[in-house]
């Protein structure tokens, strides 16, 4: 009987058309993934197969969260198909067996929902063939093992559990709807076991959580280099086993209780007794009831749009799926909102307002749309849905008030959704103790700027409704429209917002200028659509639905035909408004100012490389000192550049022609000394001045040159975001630049290949070749200058420029300023200007300065306090400090870095400023990064590395080595180890992402931050410990005065690995092949660890520790290697109440040539932990088993 | 104020023609509009009722022209649908007062006032707070009739109102339009002819969009005065008398079906002269059409 239910179950699927329809969309939706890199699914896939084992896998666990959806429609419909049809009566009377039915049901049901999951599958495997994959070298081998253990793996569990879930509520409910909310709780499950993994601490929770099994995958996978995810499957081991099996106990616990709970028998509906007619008492009232009738007019509208928008209301908010969809988004937002995200090192911010915004926006977006894409359809049909539509059509009110309150009610309820975000995230701030709620920031980003977009979403989809002759047609319609309107613009290389339906040009808010630079085009876009709206409100006002259905043109015709004058005024005032604005914009955006697509400026770099790529190496002069004159106009967001600079040319050869780069977003003139402009292409910002007379080797020549950039009008996205009303920051990149820039070109390897650009090799190969250093690397066209600028702002800024400040004046209302550099650095610095507050210090003759946003004063304390720390240890150990000044100047978010520049650090509002540091366990990151800054003050900014590879290790992995040290001295050790942890964590996650070759310190390219940051910080505390900070130190000293500010030629990675060998004992010369030429990692391991006591107050422990020492290539495949290092063992108490770390009570450093070894040695207490490598000083993927919990003999 | 429909015609896409040039003339009081199933008087109705647009033909009232003055036609307009729907979780007070103010009457306290009068004229008073959707099907009817009085409509229109009314029900039911019959232009359709005896004063018969008879019921049954005979038969002489007389009707008496045929002599052969009653005008129309 079992199989005759399955048989029925499968036949009626597989007959139907819906395992058909799903299977061609995952097929679909996973070959466009997998066939091009503007589909992504999950992370990135770098340097990845496209069709590698890994890629398989994660297809399959993303796959999971629309398996739920389909799996939902399916087993829900098995479920609960007798007791909708009503058959249940005639089936159940029949003699069968509870058994066979409910387990026949749930199994084909499961069956015909699990094939479409195959669509991954064949979406992969078809990829390959599609015609516009053109990177093939990104195909590898099929790997059939991989898809079979992603089938069981992900494939059918997922599937089970959706079924098992939605089957046991729709038995038990046989309702739709919480079938439907069953599987949104998995999904909210699975969002929140995300946020889980995001925090190092928690990554195991999170993959246990994860109802899906994606979780416990990334952690598996999350330090696979390439050629690990090119030729790995992930099976059913360990953690992933582990997930698996806690959910499929669960899966069988379900329909365990679904089979228990279900019954044959008809439910007796509850609340719904049949009202009992009252015997009738003669006539009712009969007198007539006086009343009146208003006369056309607002008061009469105004009535009737009162009542419909009631009406409406009502109708969508006492909806159960109204209330199952705010349910959902409540919790779809609570984490969010509650927990906030993580901003790196398991540290959190203040729950500032943009932020939380940001939280709400981020997790309503789905919500909000699906609500309105619902209702609208909802409210459009609802009087034919409830069949009171001939009632309705014959009361006197005119369309376009049944439209408005329609449109009323899909604002309302998307408007009462963003407002219980609002107080969610109001409480959050508040219960975390966080005071400055500025709720207009709220009501103006939510409430305004999304409603008003929100409410071109509803135009369009009550006009789609209206248009179709029913409402699946009118949802289809709709869907096409807006995925056509989100996509096909972009594929058809439109750029101009006009016609983009409802879109406006992207902003970003700051606490410092709000959206001022951004307003005047959001209004004028804003009223753009809002006039365009009213021409498609008015429309579907005129073809409304009203009485019984007729065709589209009849409901046109009629609706022109009885059109009244005011109707026709509308329209027309509509169309001029719309077409006014329009042309206004078009003006604006098209004549008065050019926007440039992402795909032009594509093309234009591409173009530049391509034509100007050979002048790379021309021989050009040098900048050796340069007079600004700036002025910064806020309020109107001008900037006028001035510059007179002396060039000379430092090569051998004689120079005849002088090329600049110019920068794209502003004017530029340039005028040189003897010479004039001979070639300038206006498309690709290029200029050539040929000279008179040749500059001859030695020769110096003036030059002057004027940037401005003139806010003129309404731009279609704005483009200089650098000069705005509060919080100007921009750097010598706006001044012309001498030759070809190589920043400008592409670096995505795929772009490149496409467009037939060679592989970009980042910088020249390391040489020890003093030809090849004569350049430093940051910005070609300086070894280093000498500035002075004279900057104007208005007077309630203040502006900086790079230098002491010598001189400073008020003239015609302006502020004027005059900056100098104490001595000539490197052509490198920033321009600033805002509304600041400054708080100053000094240490010994240094000034120290912060100028911050008045409001964000929480952590400019810990800023000084590390700028100080900074000073001193640096100073102390590489060298004096070179400036008269130490400043960190906060800018707005346009840009979330910080960066140094000589004396001077400008540091993102959204970086360290909103940092929350109340929880003294947490990683300082304001110090971290005031430390590392200011360490560039000595790293880069005295001692610069020529331009080739491994330029990098002599600043940004210096500059990390010495925040640690900084760090430590203030913090002490084990903060260190909970930093280095993430800083490890980090490398190893990002190699696995390389788009090109990981390469080792020594040969780091600049674009591999994962290397000269999180792998230097390993290596270098890794070195520090061995060698000692004295002797590391004293190295580095010799070498900062070896290099300081030297000319060419510059110093090389060699040369820095040089000097440390001198300072380091022969016996540990090994450590500079394994750290700098090559990537070295251990998987170091403690087998056993025991302890004895000695009952003498010593412990006598003793482990037996595997070693593993493995190379990898740049592709990330690794081989073992013959072990000769010195390792750590060691041991540590246990750690008191709260404490993550135990007293250290052992620690010895071994030789150690053999792969496994045994080892005793005694200590004072119980130890707790004992293992090898204790401290995770080495590179190891899997730190945690170095240490074992020590076990009495 | 009499209602002027001229010419009216109305053809579906799918080729039914469910209005044929149909020309009439309705004046105060109660009308009738009586047909079998599928006649047109729905279409009819709703074309009155602004629902549904008309191919040709011309209606008017006074000045009124209701075919392209909708929304003035939807002011003095009450209307009852054959069958209808109603928002789910609503009261009969809260829809009522929302139809009332759409109705116009913007004055809370007046719109409550006359909601609650009619609530009691229905007498639904009782189950006011009550889910409309959870009356019975009489229940139901009564506040559709509710709905159609509000705000004294001057052109009432409805639709098959007593179908699936038990007696009492459909007596009640009557009684409240008798009432605002008497002043007021109130076109009921049905294809009971019963209704239309106890109630209309004019009545127009219609098939297949076509209009056969228009008139008092009176008249329509005089003149077919000393034409109709009946015979009660027995089922074996059925089939005889099928081909030889045209008959109007045969029901069953008793058990035995008893004939009336249309016959401008006496038939003889035991037939006995009947005074012809509407149900005979009814089936002697719409046979001479088929």
């Amino acid at each position: 009987m079992f199989l005759e239910f399955l048989r029925f179950e499968l036949r009626y699927w597989f007959r139907g058309w819906m395992v058909y329809i799903f299977l061609t969309i995952m097929t679909l939706m996973f070959m466009a993934a997998a066939s091009s890199d503007s589909v992504q699914v999950g992370q990135a896939l770098g340097n990845t197969h496209r069709n590698a084992p890994y890629v398989i896998q994660v297809f399959y666990a993303t796959a999971g969260v629309l398996t739920g959806l389909m799996v939902t429609a399916f087993v829900d419909s098995a479920a609960s198909r007798d007791f909708a049809s009503k058959s249940s009566e005639i089936l159940f009377s029949k003699p069968i067996s509870k058994a066979s039915f409910v387990l026949g049901r749930f199994t084909g049901a499961s069956i015909a929902a699990f094939v479409p999951s195959l669509g991954v599958s064949l979406g992969l495997l078809i990829a390959p063939y599609m015609p516009w994959v053109e990177d093939h070298i990104r195909t590898g081998p099929v790997n059939w093992y991989a898809h079979w253990m992603s089938i069981v793996i992900f494939a059918i569990p997922n599937t089970l559990l959706f079924g098992a879930v939605v089957f046991a509520l729709a038995v038990w409910t046989r309702s739709t709807l919480y079938s439907f909310i069953g599987t949104l709780l998995l999904l909210v499950a699975y969002a929140v076991s995300s946020t889980y993994l995001a925090d190092m601490e928690n990554e195991w929770l999170g993959a246990m959580l994860d109802p899906l099994g994606g979780g416990a995958f990334s952690v598996i996978t999350k330090y696979w280099t390439v050629e690990e995810k090119n030729s790995l499957t992930v099976g059913l081991t360990g953690m992933m086993l582990s997930n698996r099996i806690v959910w499929m106990v669960i899966v069988a616990g379900i329909v365990g209780v679904a089979y228990w709970n279900f019954s044959f028998s008809e439910r007796v509906k509850r609340g719904k007794q049949r009202i009992e007619e009252l015997p009738t008492k003669g006539r009712g009232r009969m007198e007539a009831i006086p009343f009146k009738v208003a006369p056309e007019g607002f008061a009469r509208s105004l009535g009737q749009l009162w009542s419909l928008l009631r009406s409406d209301l009502r109708g969508v908010v006492r909806s159960t799926v109204f209330i199952v969809l705010v349910a959902a988004a409540i919790l779809n937002m609570l984490p969010n909102v509650w927990f906030d995200a993580t901003s790196g090192y398991g540290l959190s911010s203040f729950p500032v307002t943009y932020r939380q915004v940001e939280n709400i926006r981020n997790s309503l977006s789905g919500f909000t749309v699906a609500i309105l894409t619902f209702f609208a359809g909802a409210l459009i049909w609802r009087d034919r849905d409830v069949r009171c539509n001939e009632i309705m059509g014959t009361l006197p009110y005119p369309n376009w008030i049944s439209y408005l309150s329609k449109l009323l009610t899909l604002i309302a309820i998307i408007a009462i959704l963003m407002m219980v975000g609002i107080l969610l995230a109001v409480t959050s701030q508040l219960a975390n103790g966080y005071n400055r709620l500025q709720l207009g920031v709220y009501v103006q980003e939510l409430l305004v700027l999304d409603l008003v977009k929100l409410s071109f979403l509803s135009v369009l989809a009550l006009l789609m409704h209206t248009l179709a002759p029913n409402k699946y047609i009118g949802y289809f319609l709709f869907i096409i429209v807006v995925v056509c309107n989100a996509f096909a613009w972009n594929a058809l290389r439109v750029d101009t917002l006009l016609v983009k339906f409802g879109r406006m040009p992207s902003y970003i808010y700051s606490d410092m200028f709000g959206i001022a630079p951004y307003a005047l085009s959001l209004f004028w876009f804003g009223l753009y659509w809002i006039a365009f709206s009213l021409i498609l409100a008015w429309l579907s006002s005129l073809i409304a639905h009203r009485g019984v259905a007729s065709p589209l043109f009849s409901r046109f015709r009629h609706g022109l035909r009885t059109s009244r004058s005011g109707s026709i005024g509308f329209l027309a005032m509509a169309m001029v408004l719309w077409l006014g604005v329009g042309a206004w914009l078009f003006y604006n955006t098209k004549i008065l100012n050019k926007y440039l697509g992402s795909k032009e400026q594509e093309l234009r770099q591409i173009e530049y490389e391509k034509k100007y790529k050979p002048l790379e190496n021309a021989p050009q002069p040098s900048i050796t000192e340069v007079r600004y004159e700036i002025d910064i106009f806020p309020e109107t967001r001008t900037l006028l550049v001035k510059g007179d600079q002396k060039v000379v040319n430092k090569t051998e050869f004689p120079i005849d022609k002088v090329y600049f780069t110019l920068n794209p977003i502003y004017e530029s003139t340039i005028t040189l000394e003897g010479a004039k402009l001979s070639e300038n292409d206006e498309r690709l910002m290029f200029q050539v001045y040929t000279l008179e007379e040749p500059m001859l080797p030695g020769q110096t020549r003036n030059m002057h040159f004027e940037v401005t950039s003139i806010n003129q009008g309404i731009e279609n996205q704005v483009s200089n975001t650098h000069v705005v009303q509060n919080g100007t920051f921009f750097n010598q990149e706006v001044v012309p630049a001498i030759g070809y820039a190589s920043g400008r070109e592409i670096d995505n390897p795929a772009t490149r290949r496409k467009n037939g650009l060679p592989k970009n090799d980042g910088f020249p190969p390391l040489s020890r070749d003093p030809k090849a250093c004569m350049h430093h690397y940051v910005g070609d066209s300086a070894d280093w200058v000498k500035v002075e600028s004279v900057i104007s702002t208005s007077s309630d800024q203040i502006a900086v420029a790079p230098g002491t400040l010598v001189e400073q004046w008020e003239k015609e209302g302006r502020k004027y300023f005059r900056y100098r550099l104490d001595r000539p650095s490197l052509n490198f610095y920033s321009f600033i200007s805002a509304r600041y507050e400054v708080v100053r210090d000094k240490w010994n003759d240094v000034d120290i300065e912060v100028y911050y946003h008045p409001e964000h004063k929480w952590n400019v304390p810990k800023m000084v306090q590390s700028i100080r720390k900074s000073l001193e240890y640096c100073s102390a150990q590489f060298g004096p400090y070179q400036h008269h000044q130490a400043r960190i100047i906060e800018f707005p978010r346009v840009a979330s870095f910080a960066q140094a520049f000589p004396g001077t650090m400008p540091y993102s509002e959204s970086l360290g400023f909103i940092a929350n540091l109340e929880d003294p366990e947490d990683i300082d990151m304001v110090y971290y990064i005031v430390a590392h800054e200011m360490a560039h003050q000595w790293w880069a900014h005295q001692v610069v590395g020529s331009k080739m590879q491994g330029a990098t290790l002599m600043s940004e992995t210096m500059a990390q080595y010495s925040a640690l040290m900084i760090m430590e001295h203030e913090y002490g050790r084990e903060m260190m180890r909970k930093f280095l942890r993430y800083e490890m964590d980090k490398y190893l996650k990002d190699r696995g992402a390389e788009q090109l070759e990981e390469r080792p310190l020594l040969t780091v390219n600049p674009s591999q931050g994962y290397v000269h940051y999180e792998k230097g910080s390993v290596v270098l505390y890794y070195l520090k410990e061995m060698i000692g900070e004295e002797r590391l130190n004293a190295a580095l000293k010799q070498f900062v005065e070896k290099f300081r500010y030297k000319e060419p030629p510059y110093p090389n990675a060699y040369d820095f690995v040089e000097v440390l060998k001198q300072h380091t004992p022969t016996e540990l010369h090994y450590l500079y092949k394994d750290l700098f030429e090559d990537i070295t990692l251990f998987a170091n391991r403690t087998l056993d660890a025991k302890y004895e006591d000695l009952k003498n107050g010593k412990y006598r422990v003793s482990l037996q520790v595997e070693f593993v020492k493995q190379k990898s290539d740049a592709k990330g495949k690794s081989t073992d290697v013959e072990v000769s290092d010195f390792i750590e063992i060691g041991a540590f108490a246990k750690p008191d109440a709260g404490k993550k770390y135990g007293k250290e009570l052992h620690r010895q450093r071994i030789y150690v040539d053999k792969r496994e070894g045994t080892f005793e040695f005694e200590v004072d207490a119980i130890p707790d932990m004992v293992g090898v490598d204790p401290y995770s000083l080495l590179i190891d993927r899997m730190p945690l088993d170095n240490l074992k919990r020590a076990v009495p003999k | 104020m009499e209602l002027k429909i001229e010419e009216l015609s109305k053809r579906y896409p799918n080729g039914v023609q469910a209005l044929d040039r149909v020309t009439l003339t309705i004046p105060c009081g109660m009308f009738g509009l009586l047909g079998p199933n599928g006649a047109g008087k729905s279409t009819l109705m709703r074309t009155l009722a602004t629902l549904q647009d008309a191919d040709s033909g011309t209606v008017r009232l006074g000045d009124l022209d209701l075919l392209s003055q909708k929304h003035e036609t939807r002011k003095i307009l009450g209307y009852l649908p054959q069958e209808f729907g109603v928002y789910p979780r609503t009261s009969a007070v809260e829809l009522l007062d929302h139809l009332a103010a759409l109705k116009g009457i913007t004055v809370r306290s007046e719109r409550r006032e006359v909601v609650d009068a009619m609530l009691e004229r229905v007498n639904l008073y009782q189950h006011r707070r009550k889910a409309v959707s959870s009356y019975s099907g009489g229940m139901r009817q009564r506040f559709g009739i509710a709905q159609a009085l509000l705000g004294n409509p001057s052109l009432l229109i409805v639709d098959e109102p007593t179908s699936g009314l038990d007696p009492g029900e459909r007596n009640r039911f009557y009684n409240l339009l008798a009432e605002v019959g008497e002043s007021v232009i109130v076109i009921l359709s049905t294809h009971i002819v019963q209704d239309i005896k106890e109630l209309c004063t004019n009545v127009a018969i219609i098939d297949q969009g076509r209009l056969l008879y228009c008139g008092t019921p009176d008249n329509a049954e005089q003149s077919l005065s000393g034409k109709v005979w009946q015979k009660s038969v027995t089922k074996a002489e059925l089939e005889s008398i099928h081909s030889n007389y045209r008959i109007l009707s045969s029901k069953l008496v008793a058990g035995r079906p008893l004939v009336h045929i249309l016959s401008e002599t006496d038939p003889s052969n035991g037939f006995v002269s009947v005074t012809p009653d509407l149900e005979d005008v009814f089936f002697s129309t719409i046979k001479a059409v088929a």
